[in-house]
């Protein structure tokens, strides 16, 4: 190709490069406001959770985050002042990817800079490998190369050259390897001949200077100046200030970890598996403490049933007068019910709730949240609707603000019309 | 084919892998001795504290609202009823208010965060907690002071501006150098 038509071909690299980033960073035309809040809450980094955004988080604080997310693009506000809100509120940390401004720029432009460099050497190396002037052996770098060669392959170890350490005599090794290596490649056909010529010329050529060097005949071309060791421990200081120094940077670009942290850098205070264990030590050194097995529950809820259903019962039985503990094991065990085709186990289930539900009624009827799961238990596990709703009232007289008093009403009135 | 010539372009690249390496291990190691997020200072310290009016959590159907308490300290503290740290914290909160309860200058919240109301009320009437306890719904006030979690102290000063701010576990030392922050006499 000529140069002509390099240049034309790097020109039109570059727009398809300019071209994708604009197309890529181009507001998207024809978005509504659910995914405009989507967008956005998957940008917020959800701050109780491990790397998960406020769009895939399911916590309270994530859940606020997106009642609020929805609120500021109803008001009108632009997406860079909502998530200003949330920066001013939680500092920079509160975004899924570092802003391209301040200490964060590293962060951006560290990776550009690697990708960079290693670009620029690839090309150097091509370059210097198609385009580096040949030398021309003469018939006098022949016959010194070749005598030397003849030589040198009668030494016990020339089928295995190595590199001794001085760097003239090295380069000469390698040379005459090369020579050999060569050669074999000719003979296999990996180089064709015109190849081969020049590159057996250009070797021989350097060879040959190599070895009057060595001989003290003429000093040895482009053999590297040799360097101080004060000069070598210089770069290696430099070297190693400026990346303790980027290093330095970019630890305060992405913040303090905890010990058992995410490399990321997630600001957490405390970990799901920290949590776990800290709940699971309170239950081994309080094992007389309902509290304490009651929290465990409440945290293994959501991912290990089986585990807080345990919990639940011995924070039942260490306190039998508490109906937290039996009126939740009673919810749990009415969820995995409804979650399961198997009628046998579902009627098990249902039962076990049912009797749950009824102790920790017993143990005080006045606790609004047993005579909700009981309501529901009886007319959507057992499609009793004339013993759910006195349940479902009373529910309502006790707690009328209760987070779960809407649903309550809803089935109440479901109840109602069923049992007309 | 065999290249006889070792380039110079191959000891920086090694030399550039080098440094992105050091770079990276002095970037973990930093972090990991850094500053531990709890004790990483409120964004908003020394801005105008979120303004709320919530529910009193004792279902009387009052209403606490932050700006009525301009001109006095306030301390409010983000708990709930599962939460160890806050059981932890509990003792503290007690001695603190017991010995600031006729201090007319002085007010102290608890807001409930991620919690039911009626296990809070139930915590709440168990434990005999006397100060002030509202409820958040829509975890709204919890949102608006950056909470990550429970509990959580903050200090507001007289003038209405957060002063001070403790992630995790207070002491009674931290709650009185809240107070004396909130009251500007730190």
């Amino acid at each position: 190709m000529n140069v002509l038509g390099r240049r034309w071909a790097w020109a039109m690299l570059g727009m398809v490069v300019v071209a994708t980033l604009a197309w890529v960073a181009w507001p998207q035309d024809g978005e509504s406001a659910e995914e405009r809040a989507h967008r956005i809450a998957s940008e917020l980094r959800c701050v109780e959770c491990e790397g998960l955004s406020v769009a895939d988080a399911s916590t309270s604080t994530a859940r606020a985050t997106r009642d609020e997310i929805d609120e500021r693009i109803e008001a009108g506000e632009s997406d860079a002042e909502i998530r200003q809100a949330y920066i001013d509120r939680y500092g920079e940390r509160i975004l899924m990817n570092p802003t391209s401004s301040g200490l964060g720029v590293i962060v951006w432009v560290l990776p550009v800079v690697v990708v960079a460099l290693g670009g620029a050497g690839v090309a150097f190396a091509v370059r210097r490998r198609h385009g580096a002037p040949r030398n021309v052996a003469t018939p006098a770098d022949e016959a010194l190369v070749g005598a030397v060669a003849d030589r040198s392959r009668g030494e016990p170890h020339a089928a295995s050259r190595t590199f001794d350490g001085d760097p003239l005599l090295d380069e000469r090794d390698f040379l005459l390897r090369s020579l050999d290596d060569l050669d074999a490649e000719y003979a296999t056909g990996e180089v064709d001949a015109e190849t081969y010529q020049v590159l057996r010329a250009d070797y021989t050529a350097r060879a040959a200077s190599m070895l009057r060097g060595l001989a003290g005949d003429d000093p040895p071309p482009d053999s590297e100046p040799s360097v101080s060791w004060q000069r070598r421990a210089l770069v290696l200081g430099v070297v190693v200030v400026f990346a303790g120094v980027a290093g330095v940077m970019l630890a305060f670009a992405l913040g303090a970890r905890l010990p058992g942290g995410l490399p990321t850098g997630d600001d957490l205070q405390v970990s799901p598996d920290e949590r776990e264990q800290r709940l699971r030590q309170a239950v081994a050194d309080n094992p007389d403490d309902p509290s304490a097995y009651l929290a465990l529950a409440s945290f293994l809820e959501g991912e290990d049933i089986v585990g807080a259903l345990e919990a639940y019962d011995t924070a039942a039985r260490l306190d039998p007068a508490d109906p937290v503990p039996l009126a939740q094991a009673g919810w749990l065990l009415f969820f995995s019910a409804t979650a399961t085709d198997d009628t046998e186990q579902r009627t098990a289930l249902l039962e076990g709730a049912r009797e749950r539900l009824d102790a920790a009624v017993l143990a005080d009827a006045d606790y609004p949240d047993a005579r909700f799961y009981r309501g529901m238990v009886l007319y959507r596990g057992y499609g009793d609707a004339e013993a759910a709703i006195p349940e479902l009232q009373r529910f309502l007289v006790l707690a009328p603000d209760h987070p779960l008093a809407e649903q309550g009403r809803d089935v109440l009135a479901e109840a109602v019309a069923a049992s007309n | 084919m065999s290249e006889p010539r070792r380039s110079n372009v191959t000891r920086w690249v090694a030399l550039g892998a080098g440094l992105v390496l050091v770079a990276v291990v002095v970037a973990f190691a930093t972090q990991i001795g850094g500053e531990p997020a709890v004790n990483r200072p409120s964004p908003l310290l020394g801005k105008d504290a979120p303004a709320f009016d919530l529910p009193v959590l004792d279902a009387s159907g009052e209403q606490v609202s932050l700006d009525a308490l301009r001109g006095k300290a306030v301390i409010i503290n983000f708990w709930n009823s599962w939460c160890i740290p806050c059981r932890e914290e509990e003792p503290n909160l007690k001695a603190f208010y017991e010995a600031h309860a006729n201090d007319t200058d002085v007010v102290m919240i608890g807001i409930l965060r991620d919690d039911t109301v009626s296990s809070g009320r139930r915590w709440a009437d168990e434990r005999d907690l006397d100060w002030m306890l509202v409820e958040d719904p829509g975890g709204k006030a919890a949102l608006a002071y950056a909470t990550r979690g429970q509990p959580e102290t903050y200090a507001i000063s007289t003038d209405g501006v957060v002063v001070g701010s403790q992630l995790g576990p207070v002491t009674v030392e931290n709650l009185e150098a809240l107070l004396a922050a909130a009251r500007g006499t730190a």
